[in-house]
């Protein structure tokens, strides 16, 4: 089974004419990175970064360094899920760094990471934001195959994500838990268990919880398009941190985005430390259509503030 | 002091700092077990207990714990990460030979605090939401400010001038071992205390919220007690670097608790 070594590394900078091109780039195999596009309505360069590769196996040490300096604006997506392969004893380890100097715009919203049966991930994610620069950054995480069934049973995934702004620590996470472990959290927020209409009102302790109490038929017909059924126990998330100072104020937008919590997706939103318009918006979605579908909705809305966020996510 | 007295010293100050008695606001807050109620997601004394195991369990020997035991060392002059019997005054006397009445002192000269700080910051980021973080740095900034003014130790004090000064977050972790320190208690006490206030604290906001009577839930926290020592055993192997480990219900649940149009609890 290949190895990889593979890094991708990339600077966004402002040219005379305002656009953002990249000034440096450099990337080895599993990277590669598309051609780049200016989006006029989000005046932002899009870069989609492409793994040709079936996804991430035993042993790969990936690299990520994306820099933006100032004034530049950069949106980097993925065209795909990122997959992490069955692996016998190993791990893969993948180590990202995010930069964003002074009125520098990053937005990075890749597809989803799929771990697959008895894979092991290290994920370490860091992100320094100079004071006056902005960031959203997203994190996707799927429960495994929901179309084939296979669901929590990676063996070890670890995501550490570190949030630096002007050289100040305000956000530390670290998921370290096994699919057995996430799955009987999951269990316990409700995700699996269909409540019988029998159950109801009759003080029965099983089906509480996110997508059971006020799940529809709709809501199950729904899933079952998605290739997941009311009973499937599937659930994906999706965490996002975004720095700007022009969300210091609570205003509109977080009602707005308060407001996409429903029966289908948890969702919350809490100020992180530092008093620097940062901001922690967390999602727990009953299916990856419904995490795309907040995920859009929170781009529409907070790009009332922040208008590089109309960029299209165009994929190829 | 002799060696049996110093103990029941330390004793007698750790239960009045963890009794409910104390002053520390802790009363006021659920630490999420509210919200999590408000979203279904516990329900009963069954889905308590999952919670428990599944979340309050897990994130005390990940994060609360290990800095506990790294602010430990810290206000030790990062001698020991390691159980002792006996508190720094002690070794700093036993070591210099100094007198009662100068080993408070001496034991500030002892501290690193820039990792003391560092260590505040920490447990700061690890709360994602608002009211949690503020909740506990409110608790920890008490903890703290009661330990200088009740027992005017020069490291308590110390402590507090730090704070102050460079802006630290307070943290009730950092506070605990600070505490202890400044009784010279040994590092399990104040793990113990710590894990026991945490799951008492749970327990006691649980019999608020949810039809759990005083036998339900005695003896749930009895089974959470018999956990401690696996879970402090735990955490004592986690480096600063792998300090942090998050429930995304959890959070969602704290974060939109904030904004609760009724609730019984801050946080």
């Amino acid at each position: 089974m290949g190895e990889f070594s593979g890094h991708l590394k990339l600077r966004a900078e402002v040219r005379e004419n305002g656009k953002t091109v990249l000034a440096g780039q450099s990337f080895r195999a599993p990277f590669h990175v598309g051609k780049a596009y200016w989006d006029e309505e989000g005046a932002a360069l899009r870069v989609q970064v492409v793994n040709p590769t079936a996804g991430i196996l035993e042993g790969d040490k990936l690299e990520t360094e994306i820099a933006v300096g100032s004034g530049a604006a950069l949106l980097v997506t993925t065209p795909s899920a990122s997959r992490v392969f069955h692996m016998r004893a190993g791990e893969a380890v993948a180590s990202q760094k995010f930069s964003v100097e002074a009125g520098g715009w990053l937005e990075f919203l890749p597809e989803p990471l799929v771990p697959h049966d008895r894979s092991s991930f290290r994920q370490v994610t860091e992100i320094e934001v100079a004071e006056g620069g902005e960031i959203a950054f997203a994190d996707l995480l799927m429960p495994g195959r929901i179309a084939r069934g296979e669901m929590w049973s990676w063996s070890r995934l670890r995501l550490e994500l570190s949030v630096r702004v002007g050289g100040e620590l305000i956000l530390r996470e670290r998921l370290d838990q096994s699919g057995e472990e996430m799955k009987a959290l999951a269990k316990l927020a409700g995700v699996g268990e269909l409540k019988s209409e029998e159950g109801r009102g009759k003080g029965e302790s099983g089906g509480g919880g996110v997508f059971n109490r006020e799940w529809t038929r709709m809501d199950a017909n729904a899933a079952a398009e998605n290739g997941a059924s009311a009973e499937s126990g599937a659930c994906c998330f999706g965490n996002v941190v975004i720095v700007s100072r022009k969300l210091e104020e609570c205003g509109a937008w977080r009602e707005w985005i308060e407001a996409l919590h429903g029966a289908r997706a948890w969702v919350g939103v809490s100020a992180l430390r530092g008093g620097c318009g940062a901001w922690s918006l967390k999602i727990v979605a009953a299916d990856g259509a419904e995490l795309r579908r907040v995920l859009g909705e929170v781009r529409e809305i907070l790009a009332e503030r922040l208008p590089r966020m109309r960029a299209a996510l165009r994929r190829v | 002091m002799n060696t049996e007295t110093s103990g029941v010293a330390w004793l007698a100050g750790m239960l009045q700092m963890g009794d409910t008695f104390y002053p520390t606001g802790a009363y006021a807050h659920s630490f999420g077990l509210e919200g999590m109620i408000e979203l279904g997601a516990v329900r009963d004394r069954e889905t308590l207990r999952e919670f428990l195991l599944r979340s309050a369990l897990p994130a005390l020997r990940q994060a609360e714990l290990p800095v506990v035991i790294h602010a430990w060392g810290a206000l030790g002059g990062g001698r020991n990460a390691e159980v002792s019997g006996d508190g720094v005054l002690d070794k700093i006397k036993r070591i210099n030979g100094i007198s009662e009445n100068e080993d408070g002192r001496r034991a500030v000269e002892w501290v690193d605090w820039r990792k003391v700080g560092e260590l505040c910051v920490l447990a700061s980021a690890l709360k994602s939401a608002k009211e949690a973080r503020l909740a506990a740095e409110n608790i920890g900034r008490q903890r703290a400010e009661l330990a200088a003014k009740l027992r005017g130790h020069p490291l308590a004090v110390e402590f507090v001038r730090w704070a102050e000064a460079e802006k630290w977050p307070y943290s009730p972790a950092a506070a605990a071992a600070l505490e202890a320190r400044v009784l010279g208690a040994p590092l399990e006490a104040a793990l113990a205390s710590v894990f026991y206030a945490s799951i008492a604290g749970l327990m006691a906001a649980a019999m608020k919220l949810l039809r759990l009577g005083q036998n339900g839930s005695q003896t749930l926290l009895t089974e959470m007690m018999g956990k401690a020592p696996e879970i402090v055993a735990a955490a004592k192997k986690v480096p600063v670097g792998e300090i942090g480990w998050f429930n995304p219900w959890l959070d969602i649940a704290a974060a939109r608790h904030e904004r609760a149009a009724a609730r019984l609890f801050i946080s």
